[in-house]
């Protein structure tokens, strides 16, 4: 929105600018006008807030200064009525902040313009041109009054735009301030909320645990099923919370360190053995690189990926995960690869967020948040991952880390 | 048959915790009457300092299970007292006892040669047995 405005303007003083440039007589003020709001556009792409104000004002005075003179100079009776269009036309820039006090100033002030140019030439230029014998020279006069006319009003649209430019990026950085810190309040709450939650759901399920494992026998025979549904519930809801705070924690006191990717890929191997043993999976990797990291965070990437590859295996097939690794010249590019089930090109897009699996039949297990801790393992790196599969055969996601982590 | 246990204090402000615990100690068939219990860390360490004062003390904890995140002193106040007593080969081995696998504790205990670990919340059979009887 911002640039798109600053273009416009941009192309306005442009096309102004070429103008002049076709013009039998050049008038050096009008030309150094045009010259100095291209500049001053220029010069908006490339500051912000505080100096972006600081330069539309000094513009708005510059203009001022330029045609006040120039006119002084060419048009000596038309002086009165651009003087008081551009202290207006000032005061409009400095004092007034709302975009519809401007809008309504600036037109009065272009009628009242409009209606002074109206009269000088009716009674005053025109007057002359009449007893004047060189009609040529008188001409070409009003042609120059003509393009004052003009100059000034898009010198006064192109401020007014330079200003709605101002108030849209400052409402801009506000907005995404407060936004900032709601969402910060959130992840507070988020936090907090699962928490507290995890020490009672930890209680109830321990407990619920210990009693089926110890006290069944006591148990009425027709309440026993009873009781493992609310048993396997605590579960599943200590695990939700679990993860989720999980979720919240991952990356708050991470630092960065030297990394053996190979060893840390060990480490989560390790730490599925169970799953893997028990699908046969069989995992080979390139020779991964010593790269910075967060490396708790990594391992934990791994241990995702691999895991979730485990889960959507295909049931009569032999599991196969392969990590390949990709030198860039910017950043370190992985690839694991499976021949699971893949993922059809509808689900590409929501694999990545928070508590999809949820949303799947309940058979599976899991809660949906190994691959939202996935992407925010990679976004911790100012990396990238993309996902490509062909559903029946197998998918492969891709991943990147930064080489300039600090 | 009548194994002497560790004395093991326990300190955590959820009695739920002390209920759950004191259960799978009488699994491990470690005695009951060898556990002290306290859901105030302050209370703890009041005790433990006269304990220590009245030398010898056959009362005088081997193991000591605390919470980390307590009202009033928590886990770490707790150790960090612990250490400014000075008890040299009198200290008691201690495991800090947590709800959140924060890999920042887990660091943090490392770091601490006076723990001797952090265990998960609520201890099963297998930790108690695997404590040094005498």
């Amino acid at each position: 929105m911002l640039n798109q405005l600053s273009a416009i303007c941009l192309l306005l003083d442009m096309g102004l600018l070429l103008s002049f440039l076709c013009l039998p007589t050049l008038y050096l003020g009008d030309l150094l006008i045009v010259l100095m709001s291209v500049m001053m556009k220029l010069l908006a792409y490339f500051f912000h807030s505080q100096l972006w104000h600081f330069f539309t004002k000094v513009y708005a005075i510059v203009c001022a200064g330029i045609i006040i003179s120039a006119n002084t100079v060419y048009f000596g009776q038309a002086v009165r009525a651009d003087y008081g269009y551009f202290i207006v036309a000032f005061l409009v820039i400095i004092f007034f902040d709302k975009t519809w006090q401007r809008i309504a100033i600036g037109f009065v002030v272009f009628l009242f313009f409009v209606a002074a140019r109206f009269y000088l030439e009716s009674f005053g230029a025109i007057n002359e041109l009449t007893e004047d014998p060189a009609l040529l020279n008188s001409i070409s006069q009003r042609a120059d009054l003509a393009f004052a006319t003009v100059t000034a009003v898009i010198v006064g649209l192109s401020s007014w735009y330079l200003n709605r430019l101002i108030h849209f990026q400052s409402q801009t950085e506000h907005l995404n301030k407060a936004l900032s810190i709601k969402n910060q309040e959130l992840e507070r709450l988020a936090y907090v909320t699962t928490h507290d939650l995890k020490e009672p759901a930890n209680t109830i399920a321990s407990f619920t645990r210990l009693i089926e494992d110890s006290y069944t026998s006591q148990l009425p025979e027709e309440s026993r099923p009873l009781f493992t549904t609310v048993s396997q519930t605590a579960q599943n809801m200590l695990q939700v919370i679990s993860n989720l705070h999980g979720f919240l924690v991952l990356g708050k006191s991470a630092v960065l360190s030297l990394t053996d990717l190979n060893d840390s890929l060990e480490e989560a191997k390790s730490n599925l053995s169970e799953q893997i043993r028990a699908r046969n999976v069989q995992i080979s990797a390139s020779r991964l690189p010593e790269i910075r990291c967060y490396p708790l965070e990594m391992r934990q990437l791994w241990q995702n990926l691999l895991s979730n590859a485990i889960k959507y295996s295909k049931e009569n097939v032999k599991p196969k995960i392969h990590i390949n690794f990709i030198d860039q010249e910017q950043f370190h590019e992985f690839e694991v690869v499976d021949n699971g089930i893949g993922i059809d090109s509808e689900s590409v897009g929501k694999i990545f967020d928070v508590f999809q699996r949820l949303h799947l039949p309940s058979h599976s297990e899991g809660s949906g948040i190994g691959l939202a801790t996935v992407k925010k393992v990679v976004e911790m790196h100012q990396g990238a991952i993309w996902v490509e599969s062909q559903p029946g055969s197998g998918t492969s996601f891709h991943f990147t880390i930064s080489k300039n982590l600090r | 048959m009548n194994k002497q246990g560790p004395r093991i204090m326990m300190i955590d402000d959820d009695p739920a915790a002390h209920m759950y615990h004191k259960i799978m100690i009488g699994k491990a068939g470690l005695p009951i009457s060898s556990v002290t219990e306290y859901t105030d860390g302050k209370l703890a360490l009041f005790e433990l300092k006269q304990l220590h004062a009245q030398l010898p003390s056959d009362l005088w904890p081997e193991v000591i299970l605390i919470d980390i995140n307590m009202p009033g002193i928590d886990g770490w106040t707790f150790v960090d007292e612990l250490k400014s007593m000075a008890l040299g080969s009198k200290l008691p081995k201690v495991f800090l006892v947590s709800n959140s696998e924060d890999p920042a504790d887990l660091q943090r205990a490392q770091s601490s040669k006076e723990i001797v670990g952090i265990r998960q919340k609520f201890l099963d059979v297998d930790f108690f047995r695997s404590l040094p009887q005498n």
